[in-house]
């Protein structure tokens, strides 16, 4: 009797050790997971990022063309929208991609939120941009309010865009169009240790990827003035837009609309979702059009 | 916590509540009188936040491992590849490839597209549209000087009117601005393609001047300078198919395809006596494209 007495502290001081050991070794090994997780993660991007930089100066661009059976699909779509224009289809290709890069560059993501389907944000291409905006959206967070949004800029210089082309179309359930489009978007930045945070950000080797991480954190530590690089995005996307079964062009909407057609003031910015007097929803110039997936061509 | 209904992340939600509670902890740092004194190893919250920020740092991997993983075998191999078909680029090299102009076809091709929509359209001119390319590209050069989008409201297509707005928008607000002065020297038509759903012709118009792009608040130079330089622009227009050129010039000679008027567009795009959408490409030729090479 006196013997368990004695035994149950000692046991249960053994108990609260092991515990702690398992514990302890579970955060040690998801520690050495995470980091191995991430650190393969990025060196496997950066390789087969070299290894796709390396095929393209080889081989030519690919080249591909409209889907033939476009003209019957375009006289089928019209029987059943007799306003179907594709043209805005078009003019929605553009905008969109000006406001994916808008996102990107400020981590506003109100003008993109009304131009894509729900799904879009499931999507890689998607998750990609919802990440860029979320990122975009913290630096500005840190930036402001201690006066060091200069010191860390990311400024939207250019964005180029080739003529947007239709490459099919299919009015099913739901109606899809597919539209082509090349662009190149610059930013640039202004940072300490920009040289070297923007060349971490397109590194193509692991050399490159650590004599660039190396640089930017000197930089910082060495509190050095801010310094100037760019950083540009290009490439040739297939963009897919949907709209539900039976929907029709209205043409009174395929104007752009510089004011508000309930109050009549002008909309703030080009990229304003409402009239920030009236809050009533500015409606698109194409309808019910909405951006469901982007594809880069050369997959 | 944002208030707008935008959805975040779980783990968004838990650092915002830490950040809440560490600002909670330290309520009072700007006071002058006994509310400064609860900061410091003599504030319990701050030991709190200490103790919770210790934990936090420690267990996070097992947070975040989670997420990672289920994120990984979400999008697999797809995920890598589209990371690295995005093709981006920096320094020297991002500053000189944006814009790079696509290179110049055969003549011959070019020759045979010009043929081809001559042939379908026999009013069609190729000098008007170098001549209006040459108004155009200097219209451009005021409005991104000006900052002024609606300058350029007569020739651009809907869609691209919106994004050079926004555009001008997004660089305004970014403190990016842009002086100089420069003039076309030489237009020429480099390419004339006709499809059975549009023409298209593109004209590339040599500058000459100079143009520098500033950062306002740092006044670091982005690109460019007050030295003379010599640079190409591509002016791409495009019609439908079915258009022909207008018996009174259409946009090019400032006439309304529509009802032949003098040129007057509301802010919209369409015009004030017939309400045409005279910039929608479906009567005449619009500016569909603009791409000016490194600078």
């Amino acid at each position: 009797m006196v013997g368990q007495v004695v035994a149950s502290p000692v046991l249960a001081a053994s108990g609260v050790r092991v515990a702690f050991a398992v514990i302890e070794l579970v955060i040690f090994a998801s520690w050495a997971l995470l980091f191995a997780v991430l650190i393969g993660m990025l060196v496997y991007l950066t390789v087969l990022r070299g290894r796709r930089e390396r095929r393209r100066l080889r081989t030519p661009p690919v080249v591909t063309h409209a889907d033939p059976r476009l003209p019957a699909q375009l006289g089928e779509m019209r029987r059943a929208d007799p306003h179907f224009d594709e043209q805005l289809l078009r003019d929605a290709a553009q905008m969109a991609c000006l406001v994916i890069f808008a996102a990107m560059a400020t981590g506003d993501e109100q003008a993109i939120r009304r131009l894509v389907t729900p799904p879009f944000w499931s999507t890689v291409f998607g998750r990609w941009v919802k990440t860029s905006a979320h990122d975009a959206r913290v630096r500005r967070t840190r930036g402001s309010p201690d006066g060091r949004a200069a010191r860390q800029a990311r400024l939207p210089l250019d964005y180029q865009a080739s003529a947007p082309e239709l490459i099919d179309l299919a009015p099913g359930s739901p109606q899809r169009a597919r539209i082509r489009v090349s662009f190149s978007q610059l930013m640039a930045m202004i940072a300490p240790g920009a040289e070297g945070q923007a060349a971490m950000a397109t590194a193509t080797s692991l050399t490159s990827l650590a004599g660039s991480f190396g640089q930017a954190m000197s930089q910082r530590m060495d509190g050095a003035p801010a310094g100037l690089d760019w950083l540009s995005w290009d490439g040739q996307y297939d963009l897919a837009f949907t709209r539900p079964a039976g929907s029709r062009t209205d043409p009174s909407t395929a104007l752009a609309r510089r004011n508000c057609t309930a109050c009549g003031r002008a909309y703030r910015s080009e990229l304003a979702t409402a009239c920030e007097y009236c809050k009533a929803e500015r409606p698109t110039p194409w309808g019910q059009w909405r951006l469901a997936n982007v594809t880069v061509v050369d997959e | 916590m944002p208030d707008d209904g935008e959805k975040f992340p779980l783990s968004e939600r838990l650092l915002q509540a830490f950040t809440a509670l560490s600002r909670w902890a330290s309520i009072g740092g700007s006071g002058a009188d006994g509310a400064a004194r609860r900061q410091g190893c003599g504030n319990p919250l701050t030991w709190i936040k200490i103790v919770v920020f210790l934990l936090v740092l420690v267990l996070c991997p097992l947070f975040f491992l989670p997420i990672v993983l289920v994120r990984l075998a979400q999008t697999g191999r797809t995920g890598f590849r589209y990371g690295v078909a995005i093709r981006t680029s920096n320094g020297t090299a991002a500053r000189w490839r944006h814009g790079v102009l696509p290179p110049l076809p055969d003549p011959g091709e070019l020759r045979a597209g010009i043929a081809t929509i001559a042939g379908h359209d026999p009013g069609f001119r190729a000098r008007a549209l170098t001549e209006w390319a040459t108004e155009a590209s200097a219209l451009i050069g005021q409005s991104l000087v000006s900052g002024e989008a609606v300058l350029t409201r007569t020739f651009m297509s809907n869609g691209l009117y919106r994004t050079h707005q926004a555009l001008l928008e997004l660089r305004a607000e970014a403190d990016v601005s842009c002086a100089g002065t420069w003039q076309a020297v030489q237009a020429f038509v480099v390419e004339a393609t006709r499809s059975v759903l549009e023409d298209e012709v593109r004209v590339r118009v040599t500058c000459q001047g100079w143009c520098w792009e500033r950062h306002g608040p740092t006044g670091v130079t982005l690109r460019g300078g007050p030295d003379a330089a010599t640079w190409s622009e591509d002016l791409t227009f495009a019609r439908a198919a079915t258009a022909v050129t207008p018996g009174t010039g259409g946009l090019p000679a400032s006439r309304c395809p529509s009802c032949g008027a003098g040129l007057d567009l509301d802010p919209d795009g369409a015009c004030r006596y017939c309400h045409g959408i005279v910039t929608a490409g479906s009567h005449d030729w619009v500016l569909v494209s603009w791409q000016r090479e490194p600078w």
